[in-house]
C-alpha cells in the first residue's frame, strides 16, 4: 500500500516537470535585448518607431501568453504579458540611450546590464520572429500575430481574445517617451507607472491575484468572495474570461459541478475559440476525477 | 559535460569580448539559437536549481555567453554549448546556496506539504513542483541532470549521452542510481506513516 502510494508520488513529482515553462516577459525581454533592441538602436529615434518595435518585442511573449495560460492558470500570465510588453519598451528606451555610450562594457549579472545591443548595424527589426514563434507555438487562432498599427489594433481591441487585447493596451501604454530609465523595474512597480486605464487593468489583475491566493492556500470559499467582489467592481473587465474561469475553478472547488458545468457552457457558447477552453476542460475532468473518488 | 565546451567556457572574458561586434551573419544564428533554444535553456536552469526568481536573468546570461563564443560552437553542437553553460550556472548557484540549504529545505517541505497529505490533491497543485525541488535538491548535479533530461526534457539515454558527451552506460547508470535515490527521497519524506493518514 505505502509503497504504491510513494511511487505515484513519485510519478506526480516528476510529471510536475511539466509545469516549467518561460514566462511571457522573459522571453520577450530576452528576445528584445538580443534582436530587437539592437535593431532600435541604430534604426529608429522616433517614439512612434519605438513603439512599433516594442509591438514586436511584445509579439513572442503574446504568442505564448494562451500556451502559457493553460499551463499555470491565466490570471497572473495575462499579468506577465502585459510586464513582458512593458519591459520590452523599457528595454528598446535602453537601447537607445545605450546608443550614446557604446564603449561601457557589461560589468555584472544585472538585468540592466544585459540589455545591450548586440550589434550597432542596422539591420531588419525582429518582427520576422514573431510569425516564427506563433507558428511555432500555437494553433493559428490563439497564436495570430497583428500585422496591423497600434492604431488598428487598438480600434478592434475590445473584440480580441483576451491575448491581443492586453497586447494592445501594454504597447499604447508604452508609447510615451518619457519612461524611466531603469530595465530593472519590478513588473509591479513598471505597470503601476502607467496611464489610467492601464491602472485599471493592474488593479484587475490585483484583485484577481486575491482570488488566487485564497484559493492556493485552501479558501474556495474566501476565493468566491474575492471574486465576488472583483464582478461587482469590474462588471465588463477586460480579465473577464479569467474571470470566468476562476470561477468555475473555484466552483469545482467546492463542489458545485452542476454550476461549474453551466458556466463551462456559457463560457464556451460565447467565446468558442477562446484559449482558456482547454483549460476549462481540465477543471471539469479534475472535478470527475474527485467526485468518482 | 562535452570538453571542448568545458575548455571554451573557461576562457577568460576580456573587455573586448564584452563588447557587442557580432558579424554580419551571426545575429541572425543568435536569433536562430533563441528561438530553437531558449525554452529548453529556461527550463533546464529551472530543473537543475536555479531559484525561480533568478531563471529569467540566467537565461539572457546564457545566451549572452553564448553571442560572445559563437565562432567556438560547433554547427550542431549549439544545444550541448548552451547546456555545458547552464550547468556551470546551476553548479554555481548550488555552490552558493550550500551552506544555507538545510533550512531552506525544512521551510520549502513545510510550506510544501503542510496540510496536504492527500496525494491526489497535491497532484492538482502547484506545490507538487516545489517539492520536486525539495527532492531533487537532495541528489547530486550529475543524477540531477541526467534525470531532468530523461523525465523532464523526455530523452532518450543516446540524446542524453550526446549531450553530455558521456558514453551511453554512464548515463543509463546515473539515471538507475537518480531514480533509487529519488524514490528513497520520497520515501524518506512520505513514509509510511503519511500514506496511512491519506487513506491509501
Amino acid at each position: 500500500m505505502t509503497r504504491a502510494s510513494n511511487e505515484r508520488m513519485t510519478r506526480a513529482l516528476l510529471g510536475s516537470f511539466s509545469r516549467d515553462e518561460p514566462s511571457a516577459p522573459a522571453k520577450a525581454r530576452a528576445f528584445a535585448a538580443f534582436g530587437v533592441a539592437a535593431g532600435v538602436a541604430s534604426v529608429s529615434s522616433t517614439a512612434s518607431g519605438a513603439a512599433t518595435d516594442v509591438a514586436s518585442a511584445a509579439a513572442p511573449g503574446a504568442a505564448t501568453v494562451a500556451k502559457g495560460a493553460l499551463a499555470v492558470g491565466g490570471v497572473s500570465t495575462v499579468k506577465a504579458l502585459i510586464a513582458g510588453a512593458v519591459i520590452g519598451g523599457l528595454v528598446v528606451h535602453a537601447g537607445l540611450r545605450v546608443a550614446t555610450d557604446y564603449g561601457d562594457t557589461r560589468a555584472s549579472n544585472s538585468p540592466a546590464a544585459i540589455h545591450r545591443p548586440l550589434d550597432p548595424v542596422p539591420r531588419e527589426p525582429a518582427l520576422a520572429l514573431a510569425p516564427t514563434l506563433a507558428s511555432a507555438e500555437n494553433p493559428p487562432e490563439r497564436g495570430e500575430v497583428d500585422p496591423r498599427p497600434n492604431e488598428a489594433r487598438a480600434v478592434s481591441a475590445r473584440s480580441s481574445p483576451v491575448a491581443p487585447r492586453a497586447r494592445s493596451r501594454a504597447s499604447a501604454r508604452a508609447e510615451p517617451p518619457s519612461m524611466p530609465d531603469e530595465t530593472s523595474l519590478a513588473p509591479d512597480e513598471a505597470a503601476s507607472a502607467g496611464t489610467s486605464s492601464s491602472a485599471t487593468l493592474t488593479g484587475e489583475v490585483a484583485r484577481l491575484d486575491r482570488v488566487r491566493a485564497a484559493l492556493r492556500e485552501g479558501s474556495p470559499a474566501r476565493a468566491m468572495r474575492e471574486l465576488d467582489s472583483y464582478a461587482a467592481e469590474f462588471a465588463n473587465g477586460t480579465l473577464g474570461q479569467e474571470a470566468a474561469v476562476l470561477r468555475i475553478e473555484l466552483l469545482v472547488e467546492l463542489g458545485d459541478a452542476e454550476r461549474a458545468r453551466a458556466l463551462a457552457n456559457a463560457f464556451a457558447a460565447a467565446h468558442p475559440k477562446s484559449g482558456y477552453m482547454n483549460k476549462i476542460q481540465e477543471l471539469l475532468a479534475r472535478r470527475a476525477k474527485r467526485s468518482v473518488r | 559535460m562535452n570538453d571542448a565546451s568545458a575548455t571554451v567556457l573557461l576562457l577568460p572574458i576580456r573587455e573586448s569580448d564584452a563588447r557587442p561586434k557580432v558579424p554580419a551573419g551571426h545575429d541572425e544564428r543568435i536569433r536562430s539559437l533563441l528561438v530553437t533554444h531558449f525554452d529548453f535553456v529556461w527550463r533546464s536552469l529551472r530543473r537543475l536549481g536555479v531559484p525561480s526568481s533568478s531563471v529569467d536573468d540566467a537565461a539572457q546570461e546564457v545566451f549572452w555567453i553564448a553571442a560572445r563564443k559563437l565562432e567556438h560552437i560547433e554547427p550542431g553542437s549549439e544545444r550541448a554549448f548552451l547546456f555545458a553553460v547552464v550547468i556551470r550556472f546551476a553548479s554555481d548557484v548550488r555552490r552558493r546556496q550550500a551552506r544555507n540549504r538545510e533550512r531552506t529545505d525544512s521551510a520549502a517541505l513545510d510550506a510544501a506539504i503542510d496540510s496536504h497529505a492527500d496525494i491526489e490533491v497535491l497532484v492538482d497543485q502547484k506545490r507538487a513542483r516545489d517539492l520536486l525541488d525539495v527532492v531533487l535538491d537532495c541528489l547530486p548535479l550529475e543524477l540531477r541532470t541526467v534525470l531532468m533530461l530523461s523525465e523532464g526534457e523526455r530523452l532518450t539515454m543516446a540524446e542524453v549521452a550526446s549531450l553530455l558527451g558521456i558514453p551511453p552506460g554512464t548515463v543509463a547508470s546515473r539515471l538507475r542510481r537518480a531514480r533509487q535515490l529519488f524514490e528513497a527521497k520520497v520515501n524518506e519524506l512520505f513514509g509510511p506513516d503519511r500514506a496511512e493518514e491519506s487513506g491509501q
